[in-house]
């Protein structure tokens, strides 16, 4: 869509307290208005309107952003609003802001699905640039101008996709790490050497084993499967004690398990010794890392810089003296410096949740063992104590990984954590028991084959599971690994295809207005390598060499030019909803030249747009207005009063042309407030010029005089003072009778005349004008007014004497 | 400008338009992240859950 807008109606926000509206009929306008007389407060109405938000007033938390939003002077009940009138009928609307129960709400007229698709789809539409926010790119740190252009073009969902992506698959390399599936499968393969003498990876090799095992005890079964071997094994048990059995495997379980954890001492410790170091990394220079909590302090300074909240050249916080400009590259500084410690602190929570993951995994074996119940029995006390020391002694490296850093305590050293061999003496006494119970079984030779072959079994089983298992998070893994390669790819296609293109435009518009300068080849460009991209800097040749940051050699006219490219290049890169777009007073720090430049920039480049350009300079509100008044924009001048507010005077030639443009378009029901004022303003003229005598108001209400009681005081004077002017009294009737000049008057009704009466009625207007006013080109003085009045002739007339009308005194 | 310049949001809905289409990547893997991403779901966590359904789901199978 190409959407443009016909008419804004501002009602008690920020400086209007009354109803402002500005009849656009798609048309661009420039906007004078002296500093303090509230221009803002249309740019205010359009953030709000589209956005929910006004900015500078967001993002101060000390005010309430909502009753700054309302006009001071209005009263509680009466209701704020920005009604939008577009080319497009369908997401017309109006959004109110009242007080509902003590608390401001707001609301918008228009509740259809086509409105809230056009209002979401605008989010992200660059529809007003103000002064403050010129250079608010440019000032950004690299990470930050990355993630502003991220967020402008959309890119921020993007790259919180990759993010998660990233953890996503970073999390199935950490699971894998945890397992340690090698270690678990060595282990197993171990009991298998143990007890059958053999480690034995395929079926019908183990299989093979059992038979050549069982084929002394001539059990009459021959083992194909598992089922063969449940089935030697239900047989054996028949025969074997079952008490010593359940000992030995909870025993062997133990070992296993310690085993196990034994191999993992040095996955532990190293761990552990990264995660200290990173720690320290942040311990010694906590400083640099405390400041990252400055950093949002930090970015509200420059902002108040940047806003030029603060205008002397003293700190805003100590308001010791210093150079603002100065100020801002020291906090740009420390803002970079701050950046360098986030990666810090990013490596170091990632070695601190490697920890917390790998030491809960062996915990949760440990606590395994604790559930068989074997566990509490008097006789294996010992093993008990020391399966208690390691819970004990794992979770202390979980709980140093839970230090915060900011606490101020330095983690214990490594030395006095690491797990060591010491830490399994429980081995001998293990092994001792397992012996005493093996040798009880030696007895029973069917009680050490049952032994043998179920272990073996089972750790045949757990390696063809943890096999399997590996396999599985493997091609995990792998996928995710290719998924976020290819996602990362695309990415950095997509954003460098957008910035090469964006970048030509940049240029082009800055080019534009710094013709043969020594600036060229201004380019945005990417920092990073492999899948991180890192930031973003803008570069540009002077002299024939590469410069980076802008700020090296730019003025500050040159920086706001650049502002001004970046955001003229956004509205074309990303506005597809709209076709207009708001400029406030963005030319504040511009030199003359640079000035001139931008307008011819707005003409040239941008005529296709609908462009609402407000200016408190008037020097070049006098130039721009020229090229204005060719290029057929309104053009009109922002005022305030303490009874009204903010607003803004209808010229009644731009009211005519609207009117015009309106009847021709047929959009009548936003042509009824301009058709009164402009009926307004031409009896009030007239009625002067003639004398016509009304009844006597005080101050403002004189002003508000309703065209029905001037076309009758007129009227009853035609008929008191002139013969000739009676005779042309059927025009004036017909305007009086007119069932539009009801509906105009009406403030019940909304305005919905049938087009031919309208059209008649402002032919009406127009003849009835004729009658008042010189239709020769020639005449200075074109108006018909008592101040020509001819005493000899008794005649009113205008200025040439060609338009006159007897007239008794 | 080019209007051949993706937005963010055209590049996040090709890719998973197409993400099973990768080469070497196992398709349900990739299906049901797309699915995650159209019912606006893909955060770490739900990933996570997901990919660990998954690995029981093919751990069990035989």
């Amino acid at each position: 869509m190409s959407i443009k807008i016909k008419k804004i109606a501002i009602k008690g926000i920020r400086g209007v307290q009354k109803t402002m509206e500005l009849q656009l009929s798609e048309k661009s306008i420039l906007i004078y208005g002296d500093n303090g007389t509230g221009k803002s407060s249309i740019s205010d109405s359009f953030e709000w309107f589209f956005n929910d938000k006004v900015r500078h007033l967001s993002e101060d938390s000390e005010i309430d952003f909502k009753d700054a939003l309302r006009n001071s002077n209005i009263e509680d009940t009466e209701v704020s609003s920005v009604e939008m009138i577009f080319s497009e009928a369908d997401v017309n609307s109006t959004k109110t802001l009242n007080y509902k129960k003590n608390k401001l709400v707001s609301d918008f007229s228009n509740k259809s699905d086509d409105f809230n698709s056009y209002l979401n789809n605008t989010q992200n539409e660059n529809l007003v640039l103000r002064y403050q926010f010129l250079t608010e790119f440019i000032d950004k740190t690299k990470g930050e101008k990355l993630k502003s252009l991220s967020d402008v073009i959309g890119y921020a969902e993007v790259n919180k996709a990759k993010e998660v992506l990233k953890t996503a698959y970073n999390s199935i390399k950490t699971e894998i790490k945890n397992q340690n599936y090698e270690s678990q499968i060595n282990t197993q393969k171990q009991i298998q050497i143990e007890k059958i003498g053999a480690a034995i990876g395929v079926e019908k090799n183990l299989f093979e084993k059992v038979n050549e095992i069982i084929t002394p005890l001539k059990l009459g079964v021959a083992v194909k499967s598992f089922k063969d071997i449940d089935a030697v094994l239900n047989l054996l048990k028949t025969r074997v004690n079952t008490i010593v059995l359940d000992e030995l495997r909870f025993l062997e379980n133990c070992k296993n398990t310690l085993t196990n954890l034994k191999g993992e001492i040095s996955l532990l410790n190293s761990e552990y010794e990264k995660y200290y170091i990173e720690f320290n990394k942040i311990a010694d220079d906590v400083y640099s890392i405390m400041q990252i909590f400055f950093a949002e302090l930090l970015k509200a300074g420059r902002s108040v810089i940047e806003k030029k909240y603060h205008l002397d050249d003293t700190c805003p916080l100590c308001l010791q003296p210093m150079s603002k400009y100065k100020l801002l590259k020291d906090i740009q500084k420390r803002l970079a410096q701050i950046e360098e410690s986030l990666k810090k602190k990013t490596a170091c929570d990632a070695a601190r949740q490697s920890i917390i993951n790998i030491s809960k995994e062996r915990i949760n074996r440990l606590e395994n063992l604790r559930i068989d119940s074997h566990y509490n029995n008097k006789a294996f006390e010992p093993i008990k104590k020391a399966i208690d020391y390691l819970i004990i002694k794992i979770s202390s490296l979980e709980k140093e990984a839970n230090e915060k850093f900011t606490s101020g305590n330095k983690i214990s050293e490594p030395k006095t954590l690491k797990l060591q061999d010491a830490d399994f003496a429980i081995f001998t006494i293990l092994e001792s028991k397992i012996t005493a119970l093996q040798a009880v079984m030696k007895k029973d030779n069917n009680a050490v084959i049952y032994s043998n072959i179920s272990s073996a079994k089972d750790a045949f089983l757990r390696i063809k599971k943890f096999e399997k298992e590996r396999k599985v998070f493997e091609d995990q893994r792998s996928s995710m690994e290719i998924i976020y390669n290819e996602f990362v790819k695309k990415l950095k296609e997509g954003l460098e295809n957008f910035i090469t293109t964006f970048s030509g435009t940049i240029n082009e518009y800055y080019q534009f207005m710094n013709p043969g300068e020594q600036f060229q080849e201004l380019k945005i460009v990417t920092i990073g390598e492999e899948d991180e991209l890192n930031g973003i800097t803008i570069e540009y040749k002077y002299n024939d060499n590469w410069v980076s940051p802008p700020q090296k050699y730019f003025s500050e006219s040159h920086l706001n030019c650049f502002g001004l490219s970046f955001f003229l290049a956004s509205v074309i890169a990303f506005n597809k909803e709209n076709k207009f777009l708001l400029l406030d007073d963005v030319i504040s720090s511009f030199d003359s030249n640079h000035r001139k430049k931008f307008a011819d920039l707005i003409f040239e480049k941008f005529s296709d747009y609908q462009i609402i350009l407000m200016t408190h300079e008037n020097e070049w509100y006098q130039y721009v207005s020229q090229l204005a008044k060719r290029k057929s924009w309104l053009i009109n001048e922002i005022k305030w009063s303490d009874t009204e507010g903010t607003y803004i005077e209808d010229k009644p030639t731009d009211l005519r042309e609207i009117i015009e443009t309106n009847i021709a378009k047929g959009d009548i029901d936003i042509t009824g407030n301009p058709i009164r004022k402009y009926l307004e303003h031409t009896l009030k003229v007239i009625c002067a010029n003639l004398e016509v005598k009304v009844n006597f108001r005080f101050n403002e209400v004189n002003e508000k005089r309703m065209p029905d009681e001037l076309l009758n005081d007129l009227k009853s004077k035609i008929n008191k003072s002139s013969n000739d002017l009676k005779s042309k009294m059927p025009i004036i009737d017909r305007i009086i009778n007119s069932n539009i000049l009801g509906n105009l008057l009406s403030h019940d009704n909304p305005f919905s005349p049938k087009l031919g009466d309208l059209k008649a009625f402002w032919a009406d207007l127009g003849e009835f004008e004729k009658l008042f006013y010189c239709q020769e080109s020639t005449c200075k003085k074109p108006m018909v007014s008592m101040r020509n009045y001819d005493t000899v002739a008794k005649k009113i007339r205008c200025g040439c004497d060609k338009t006159k009308y007897d007239w008794k005194i | 400008m080019d209007n051949n310049v993706k937005s963010g949001k055209e590049i996040l809905e090709d890719f998973f338009a197409n993400i099973s289409n990768i080469i070497n990547v196992d398709k349900v893997l990739a299906e049901s992240l797309a699915n995650l991403y159209k019912q606006g779901l893909l955060t770490d966590t739900n990933i996570k859950n997901e990919l660990q359904k998954l690995r029981e789901k093919n751990v069990n199978k035989n």
